[in-house]
């Protein structure tokens, strides 16, 4: 198997990263080989990278938990420890909707954070690939590619407009 | 003659660009320069007002709540017929300022209304500040604060059991929903802040800001997933908002209290608190903006835009102030008019005519002058003036309406006593010292919202003018 080798370009136009990005598709790479690393929050369509579609599973999941955790504290416990008074029914429906809604939100927005908190692999403490010049209105172009075209890519880079064009190390962040 | 003729009347007409933040970028290193600035320095000024500030909370409200602990509930001024006093007025207070963040923050972002960007942070964490003050009266009007944990709902051997049919039982879920969620909305476009200031610092604040930060790095899926996050978040804290307030009415509503027992309590409330809410976001963004140098970020545009929106909560707190009114007046009920009386020429009329001024007649006069909606004087004496009225509100509405009910016998007065008022003033001084601790701490600006904000605004000509065109970036 080919050795893999991270380079990383910095470039101060978003289209000219867009082109770098293009021209690498054309030199083999595929779009998980390359990754923006941006202090601005430039759009998949700005950089001509195909958008991420995801249905918020996991936020529907969170939200049907609270609405289960309102269920039991609002009916389970109920009938567990009823308390009857002048013939009421014991578990009432329209009381009972406030903290139903009230739970299922919890759940939704802690979903929704544990989402992000999943997904984007948090909290990391490991080193990483970054430059922080990307603070300074850098955008930073990280490929992992064969080490066979390693001078293409960087070549590609240089002709694209990048800045500056090195081989990263991962460091503490 | 003909061409003269626009010139004549001020045309072509151009606005000028230089006022509006998202048509005067600066690099982004420079506006991350002007926000970190203010954080790493903290001159003796600052230490001062920390000092002062932990003073007051310390003995105002510690000193005074210990000393309530020690003495009983019975050196407070709640008696007979008036069980709830300002330690609730307080609470609902509070609970008003907190939806300043939600309703500046969330639902100016649902409408894409762009001069939120450099406000929103400020405004958030006002709602997480607040809650925290509001969260800890109920546990104060407990007096005995020690049996709290009577509330959990578990088995028990005093066969104990929550009432979750009850509205403050209801608060209390809804309380800590709306803080949970607010605190996380606060935090979620704060990350790429935070790891922008984690490499802008070393020592123990780089430490900091490397763990808040959570490892961000930029990298586009993590883009992805936080504009996902926020906009989830967005929507979701809207509804929440409205039934905080609503549910907070309803612990008075719920009851068969004369002046309380209305259907229309839940909207006034809400209307209320927005009022309060976004009057105070006014008060802190002049602050902050005086105090931190940030006039780069905060321009006479985002003052006088807020001001226009509390112009129209003053409108519609009034809509419903008079509907309440009007519809017990009508009534002919005798003791809702004796209420009516009793805020009208009773021991407390002056508190209702200060309340009918500093939210209805100031407001009204002022706020409809472009001068003064960009004065910061001006505003800051207005908005300060709104939350005193809207405090007064509140008390007239707890402990004022208590004092008439439907049994003339059981009639009375409140009269506060030193602790009460001693425990409100340093809820006051903690949130301030929260405010200006965090503001040392926390990037009070999103700079990349500001900077997304800068890329989607141009100015194109039109005809004889030129116009700001915004563009939609997704």
């Amino acid at each position: 198997m080919p050795k893999k080798i991270a380079i990383m370009g910095l470039f101060t136009e978003v289209g000219a990263t867009a082109d770098a990005l293009e021209a690498l598709r054309v030199l083999g790479l595929r779009e998980e080989d390359m990754n923006i690393i941006q202090g601005v929050p430039y759009t998949a369509k700005m950089l001509g990278r195909p958008k991420l579609h995801e249905f918020p599973w996991f936020s529907i999941l969170g939200a049907l938990a609270g609405f289960a955790v309102a269920l039991l504290l609002t009916w389970g416990t109920l009938v567990l420890y009823p308390v009857r008074v002048g013939g009421r029914p014991i578990p009432t429906i329209p009381t009972s909707i406030v903290l139903w809604y009230e739970l299922t939100m919890l759940g939704l927005l802690l979903g929704t954070f544990l989402t992000l908190i999943w997904k984007c692999g948090f909290p990391s403490t490991r080193p990483q690939y970054y430059d922080p010049l990307i603070n300074h209105s850098r955008i930073a172009l990280l490929c992992d590619c064969d080490l066979r075209i390693e001078t293409d890519v960087k070549r590609v880079l240089i002709e694209r407009g990048a800045e500056k064009v090195y081989e990263p190390e991962r460091r503490p962040l | 003659m003909l061409a003269e003729l626009p010139r004549k009347f001020g045309w072509p007409h151009e606005d000028n660009p230089q006022e509006r933040l998202l048509l005067d970028p600066l690099p982004q290193e420079e506006m991350n320069r002007i926000m970190l600035r203010p954080m790493f320095r903290a001159g003796p000024g600052w230490w001062l007002v920390v000092a002062l500030l932990a003073s007051v909370v310390l003995v105002c409200f510690v000193g005074a709540w210990a000393y309530m602990i020690r003495w009983g509930m019975g050196i407070a001024g709640i008696r007979r017929p008036v069980f709830w006093g300002i330690f609730i007025a307080t609470m609902v207070f509070w609970i008003g300022i907190s939806h300043s963040g939600t309703f500046v923050s969330a639902i100016l972002r649902v409408f894409n209304a762009e001069y939120r960007r450099p406000i929103t942070r400020a405004a958030e964490l006002m709602t997480s500040f607040s809650l925290i003050c509001a969260g800890m009266f109920p546990f104060i009007h407990l007096g005995r604060v020690w049996t709290a944990y009577y509330i959990i709902p578990m088995p028990n051997q005093r066969q104990i059991w929550t009432n979750f049919q009850s509205p403050l039982a209801w608060d209390l879920f809804a309380i800590t929903t709306y803080l949970i969620g607010s605190t996380l909305y606060v935090y979620l476009p704060m990350i790429p802040d935070l790891a922008m200031a984690r490499d802008h610092t070393s020592g123990w604040r780089h430490t900091l800001y490397k763990w808040l930060s959570l490892g961000w790095r930029g990298l586009e899926y993590e883009w992805h997933y936080l504009h996902k996050a926020i906009m989830i978040f967005a929507f979701a804290i809207i509804p929440v908002m409205f039934s905080v307030h609503t549910i907070v009415s309803w612990d008075f509503a719920m009851s068969m209290h004369v002046g309380w027992h209305s259907s229309i309590f839940g909207p006034y409330f809400v209307v209320g608190a927005i009022f309060s809410g976004v009057s105070a976001v006014i008060t802190v963004l002049l602050v902050v903006r005086r105090t931190m140098r940030l006039e780069y970020f905060l321009r006479p545009e985002h003052f006088d835009a807020l001001a226009k929106l509390v112009l129209i909560f003053s409108f519609s707190w009034t809509y419903f102030f008079f509907n309440d009114y009007l519809v017990e007046w009508y009534g002919g009920d005798w003791v809702g008019h004796q209420l009516l009386l009793f805020q009208a020429r009773g021991p407390i009329a002056p508190l209702w005519y200060a309340m009918l001024l500093f939210n209805i007649v100031i407001p009204w006069l002022t706020l409809w002058n472009k001068r003064i909606r960009r004065s910061p004087i001006a505003l800051f004496l207005i908005t300060i003036g709104i939350n005193v009225g809207m405090y007064l509100e509140r008390v007239i509405i707890i402990p004022g309406f208590l004092q008439r009910n439907s049994l003339p016998f059981n009639w009375g007065d409140y009269n506060p006593q030193w602790p009460e008022v001693s425990i409100a003033l340093g809820t006051m001084a903690l949130f301030i010292l929260l405010y200006t601790v965090a503001s040392k701490v926390i990037p009070l600006i999103p700079v990349w919202e500001v900077l997304e904000g800068q890329l989607s605004h141009t100015r194109r000509r039109i005809g004889r003018t030129v116009v700001t065109s915004v563009a939609e970036l997704e």
